[in-house]
């Protein structure tokens, strides 16, 4: 008796349960090469995760075993699954997903044109500490004082200082706003992602763009407009030392 | 990707963030493609489930103040 209700209440005779079924089928055919420990160790994983993650990881899976699936996305999605499960937990010092300065010096080691890209950014990065500090130091303005006038904390502004982390564009505006500077003062390129902020913003319904986002639209026609919605790349904590 | 600081023309960077304030804001960086790289359906299955698991580390981080 008791196994029937059990049957009946999880295994709906229905096309969801099928799938399900057919998915842990594949989950299964998966594991089966591997050793005992490293199953149940997975398996523990997938249990302990929320209802929304193991649907993911079953999603996945269905990725996997589809024939339309690339070996480059094959990849990315068994390392999805690594990381949902939080798998390899002591190749991130114990912590969750990738770290972003590791996986930008790996790529930029990959690819040159990356590697220009990412020695420039910190260069700018390093000439932003150093004209926010002379600018600080010129119109003697403390760190808590510049602080509460572009509407972070002293802290972020230590961590900009000390290139802890790096500024969103919007707050390098504040910054610049709070100074009574330019924003290209405090970061030269800042122009580019003026132009194209232009872009994005004449995409919004009913909007009407300035003879300024008009030409900044016009000089920007000839690169390859993104498919995605891009944004300046926030702020990047990195590791001290 | 085109627009704002930290990558190379011709890349794109996905990722979804929490809304607070900069810099104490958190972002998870989903993937970074290049910008001839197809959003194919098991490309965009992969970002979504990305997606579901940073929002729930985020939102779990957050709740608890460890992150």
């Amino acid at each position: 008796m008791a196994n029937t209700l059990l049957r009946d209440k999880l295994l709906h005779d229905d096309q969801q349960t099928v799938a399900r079924l057919d998915a842990l089928a594949c989950l299964f055919e998966w594991m089966r090469s591997w050793p005992h420990a490293e199953r149940r160790r997975f398996l523990a994983r997938l249990a302990e995760c929320s209802d929304a993650v193991q649907q993911v990881v079953i999603k996945l899976l269905g990725v996997i075993k589809s024939p339309d699936t690339t070996p480059a996305e094959r990849h990315r999605a068994l390392m999805t699954i690594a990381d949902a499960l939080f798998i390899n937990p002591d190749e991130t010092d114990g912590g969750y997903g990738q770290d972003l300065a590791v996986s930008e010096s790996y790529a930029a080691a990959k690819v040159p044109r990356l590697a220009r890209e990412v020695e420039k950014m910190n260069t700018q990065e390093a000439a932003f500490a150093q004209r926010l500090r002379e600018l600080m130091q010129a119109k003697r303005i403390s760190q808590q004082e510049l602080a509460d006038r572009a509407q972070c904390s002293q802290p972020a502004i230590s961590q900009m200082l000390n290139r802890a982390c790096r500024p969103q564009k919007k707050t390098i505006l504040k910054l610049a706003e709070a100074l009574n500077v330019q924003a290209c003062d405090l970061w030269p390129d800042i122009d580019v992602s003026d132009a194209l902020d232009a872009v994005a913003s004449f995409q919004q319904p009913g909007y009407v763009m300035t003879p300024e986002e008009a030409q900044a639209l016009a000089d920007t026609s000839t690169r390859n407009p993104p498919k995605i919605r891009a944004k300046s790349l926030p702020s990047r904590p990195r590791k001290q030392g | 990707m085109t627009d704002g600081f930290g990558l190379a023309d011709g890349f794109r960077v996905i990722f979804c963030e929490e809304p607070q304030g900069e810099p104490e804001g958190k972002i998870c960086v989903l993937s970074v493609m290049r910008a001839d790289e197809a959003f194919s359906p098991a490309t965009l299955e992969i970002l979504r489930a990305r997606e579901v698991v940073a929002r729930e580390r985020l939102n779990d981080l957050s709740q608890s103040e460890e992150w």
